[in-house]
């Protein structure tokens, strides 16, 4: 038997494959755009800004996808033949395929920040840079709260993303397991697939949206408003900040029950019902 | 010592039989042929041993352990390395398996490669379906494992090479260890083998030592082909 270590670092492995061929070829085009724009348009200037609002988009883009790729490596190796005959507890492999992937996650998003960081500097540098006084003034006082503010959001992030993969990986596989072994063939064994699956979705979407939205309730509401502002002339601030609240803690914590509850039923459906695809 | 007890296995899917009230014992140490037409079921019986198939009814022991996860530890089964991308070297699959499984045997894969003809910086998609079904074999037997289990493992094989293969496995397995080698052809792995376990209607119909079957019948085959004269 094999523990969660090696496993973990198996799957790292072949995961972080696709990760770093996508951030390749992610890197080299958004260079080349703004490369382009900058030279193009000059770096100062506001049509520069045109290669920042692709390479943004691009990222954006990106990001989306790779989420959507991580969740799908994740039922990929759960449904493989070629990783069910692992060695390994299905509690190990189970938390270790979830992780694996958050962590891939987490190097693509930081991988992105800098690249944008990259992209940004020659525009940055190129304009005038000014931030006033009065700005810098009243931005000291909120820097401790702005550090707590982004550490909440980093970490119910993190915890979200969790979530999600294990979301997907339930819905997905209890209807496949259920159309497996269900008493019916052909058309009508598909259907009941789909209904299942329509009605899982529906079920725990109801559990994520309540806190997620209790979550973007409190943000917009208690006053987390910060904002950057670039262009052509550097970069400004506005903010208005009344600190973090006792009780996002609880909606944290809910948050961590419902990963806890989610994985739990992925691990039952997994282990009892799950099949390593021929 | 027992390499695996199977007790009463049935295994439905939909509205589907596909093993049913299936009873076998395998003793350690022996090369077994499990034989039956297409669709018998030889290949859900060892998916259903390996772990790999679930919702079943009934006991399986390998080894003495029946936990789905921890009987994998004393299995070694072929696959058809449907994870790996056809732009991966032969070393990349070897570097997987080193990591994933603490039997592995370096020299032993080496070993096998070269008698395979393989070299390990060659890419899975150029590799033709008899070479890559030689990888699978090479890397079975490079596992110390206690029970291999091998489905239809010569399908793209040359005849040339099936036969010398079929011979070098003795010298690959580890004298304990056993064999179960499922096949619908007889005729090349009849000489080795100990014992044959028929599969037919989702069940074992025979189980039968191959010496006693040899003293009784001109081979194997006609025994075996025997239970399908007269149908079609």
């Amino acid at each position: 038997m094999i523990g969660f270590k090696q496993t973990f670092a198996a799957m790292f492995k072949e995961k972080s494959r696709t990760t770093w061929l996508s951030l390749g070829i992610e890197a080299v085009f958004i260079l080349l755009v703004s490369l382009y724009f900058d030279i193009r348009y000059g770096f100062g200037s506001d049509s520069a800004g045109v290669g920042i609002g692709i390479s943004a988009m691009v990222i954006f883009c990106m990001c989306i996808w790779y989420q959507i790729d991580v969740i799908m490596a994740a039922y990929r190796i759960n449904r493989s033949q070629t990783w069910r005959q692992v060695p390994v507890t299905a509690g190990n492999f189970l938390t270790a395929n979830v992780l694996t992937g958050l962590v891939t996650a987490v190097i693509f998003a930081l991988a992105n920040l800098l690249i944008f960081v990259i992209v940004l500097l020659p525009f940055i540098f190129g304009g005038e840079m000014r931030i006033d006084s009065q700005a810098v003034a009243t931005f000291q006082p909120y820097v401790s709260s702005i550090i707590s503010w982004g550490l909440y959001m980093a970490l119910f992030a993190l915890v979200s993303f969790i979530s999600g993969i294990c979301f997907w990986l339930l819905i997905t596989e209890s209807a496949s397991v259920l159309g497996d072994f269900l008493p019916l063939k052909g058309r009508t064994s598909k259907f009941a697939k789909a209904v299942i699956l329509l009605a899982l979705l529906a079920l725990l979407s109801w559990g994520s949206s309540s806190i997620l939205g209790a979550v973007i309730r409190m943000v917009s509401n208690f006053g987390f408003d910060f904002n950057f502002v670039i262009d052509n002339t550097g970069l400004h601030t506005s903010h208005t900040d009344l600190g973090l609240p006792v009780i996002s803690w609880l909606y944290m914590l809910a948050q961590i029950v419902y990963v806890a509850v989610l994985w739990a039923a992925e691990y039952f459906v997994f282990k009892k019902g799950v099949e390593a695809k021929k | 010592m027992k390499a695996l007890e199977i007790k009463d296995l049935s295994y439905h899917k939909n509205l589907k039989t596909i093993l049913e009230r299936v009873n076998l014992t395998l003793e350690a140490g022996k090369i077994v042929a499990l034989v039956g037409a297409n669709g018998a079921g030889k290949t859900s019986l060892m998916r259903v041993i390996a772990g790999l198939a679930k919702q079943y009814k009934g006991g399986v022991e390998v080894c003495g352990e029946a936990d789905e996860d921890r009987r994998k530890q004393y299995i070694a089964m072929t696959d058809s390395l449907s994870a790996f991308r056809d732009s991966r070297k032969i070393k990349d699959v070897a570097d997987f398996y080193r990591l994933v499984y603490p039997d592995f045997d370096d020299k032993q894969f080496a070993d096998i490669l070269e008698f395979m003809n393989l070299n390990e910086d060659e890419r899975l998609g150029s590799l033709s379906k008899g070479m890559k079904e030689k990888l699978i074999i090479a890397l079975v037997f490079s596992r110390k494992a206690k029970l291999y289990l091998l489905d239809e493992p010569f399908s793209g094989v040359d005849a040339m090479s099936r036969k010398k293969i079929i011979k070098s496995m003795l010298l690959w397995k580890p004298e304990e260890a056993t064999l179960v080698i499922s096949d619908h052809v007889l005729d090349e792995i009849a000489p080795v083998i100990d014992e044959v376990v028929l599969i037919k209607k989702h069940s074992v119909l025979e189980q039968r030592s191959a010496e006693e079957i040899r003293a009784e019948h001109e081979s194997i085959e006609e025994w075996y082909e025997g239970f399908y004269e007269g149908e079609e």
